[in-house]
């Protein structure tokens, strides 16, 4: 009985350490794949599009990452 | 000059005031620039940011921290529920604000707006870091928005008959993946200077509703072991729940609380400054704890000669 009780339990906690596994997946794919900087070629003038930043603001599109567009471009400095 | 395609605009947070600050910003900006470079203004002047209290948000967002602290005296399991559905709808649905970790690393990079420019930033801030100096974590138990979301999804598992709990010893083990998480976070922040190694956390993006890419497959998974697993991310995943965690070994003002059951815990938690208690209270109403379908801690190993009698 003892042998029965155990190996159900490590059944149970093989279940647990899969899901916990499978989010560890998540997070190391999105770390590999989503978080790099952005490809950017710097310098020059630009002029923002104000109101497609608005409408994609709104409809969602640019939340997959937190605000790091604002960092500092290297090849900008006078 | 070709004009600036969002394509190449590739981030900001899905949080609806950052939205908003964003949008404030470029617009500031490009007046400041071109009074400056043209000594002309270009738009029109916004009008003055009103005062904090009578900013709505702000003022919602006091009087739910107001509201914490009898709900939190009381220890009762209904106006706990009832205060988290509150908290789910101002600081989840409506504002979409939990503290994550981009919070710590920002403020550990001193990266922080001022406190006229984002008040309600600095009254979160400042709420969970007072609660949890004198009352341990009571952020994760009783504030925190997600933390909200997963307790009800839990709810709702029992119910159905779901809930099920990993056998201490590996439970033991796997909860410390939060801190690795906490370590790793932070020393890629310091390291790199930027905090976007840390946007793995699904609570944002869950309230905003975008559950693409890995981050839908995080968020998804969470929410779907929250039905079986207690808190599943605040427990084994989220750092800034880790950081906060370690107010349990300070909570100064702890005696001011309720009694807790810690018996009745069926989470493991062992005595009052045990760092793995998120403060949620639910030992005392035993409303919730889903004890009875948990296998007894395992008791220190006794010696072999004492055990045989020998």
């Amino acid at each position: 009985m003892m042998a029965r009780r155990g190996w159900h339990l490590r059944h149970r906690d093989l279940r647990f350490l899969a899901v916990v596994a499978l989010n560890l997946v998540g997070v190391a794919g999105y770390l590999a794949t989503e978080s790099g900087p952005a490809e950017v070629a710097a310098g020059g003038w630009r002029r923002i599009d104000r109101a497609a930043l608005e409408s994609r603001i709104e409809s969602g599109e640019l939340s997959r990452k937190e605000a790091v567009w604002f960092r500092e471009v290297e090849s900008a400095k006078p | 000059m070709a004009p600036l395609t969002l394509d190449r605009v590739d981030a900001l947070s899905g949080a609806t005031l950052s939205s908003r600050a964003a949008l404030e910003a470029i617009s500031r900006t490009a007046r400041a620039a071109g009074q400056t470079a043209f000594g002309r203004a270009f738009g029109a002047t916004p009008p003055p940011r009103p005062p904090p209290w009578e900013q709505p948000a702000v003022v919602a967002t006091a009087v739910l921290l107001l509201a914490f602290f009898p709900v939190w005296r009381s220890g009762r399991d209904t106006p706990r529920l009832l205060y988290q559905l509150a908290v789910l709808a101002v600081l989840g649905l409506w504002l979409n604000t939990p503290l994550t970790e981009v919070d710590l690393i920002n403020l550990s990079l001193g990266q922080v707006a001022g406190l006229t420019e984002n008040p309600l930033r600095w009254l979160l801030i400042g709420f969970a870091a007072l609660t949890t100096v004198l009352l341990g974590p009571v952020w994760c138990g009783y504030v925190c928005p997600f933390g909200a979301l997963q307790e009800l999804l839990g709810r709702i598992g029992r119910r159905l008959g779901l809930r099920a709990y990993p056998d201490r010893p590996v439970e033991t083990r796997v909860r410390f993946l939060k801190y690795l998480l906490l370590t790793a976070v932070l020393l890629a922040a310091w390291w790199t200077g930027e905090s976007r190694h840390a946007a793995f956390d699904p609570m944002q993006h869950v309230f905003a509703g975008r559950l693409a890419g890995w981050l839908g497959v995080i968020a998804v998974v969470t929410l779907l072991a929250a039905l079986v697993y207690y808190r599943f991310w605040c427990r084994y995943f989220c750092p800034v729940g880790a950081f906060l965690n370690l107010g349990n070994k300070l909570a100064l003002a702890q005696h001011l609380g309720p009694k807790r059951q810690i018996e009745r815990c069926d989470l493991g938690v062992t005595d009052d400054f045990d760092v793995d208690c998120i403060r949620c209270h639910r030992c005392i109403d035993a409303v919730d704890v889903g004890l009875p379908h948990r296998p007894p801690a395992r008791t220190a190993a006794k010696p072999i000669l004492e055990e045989t009698g020998e």
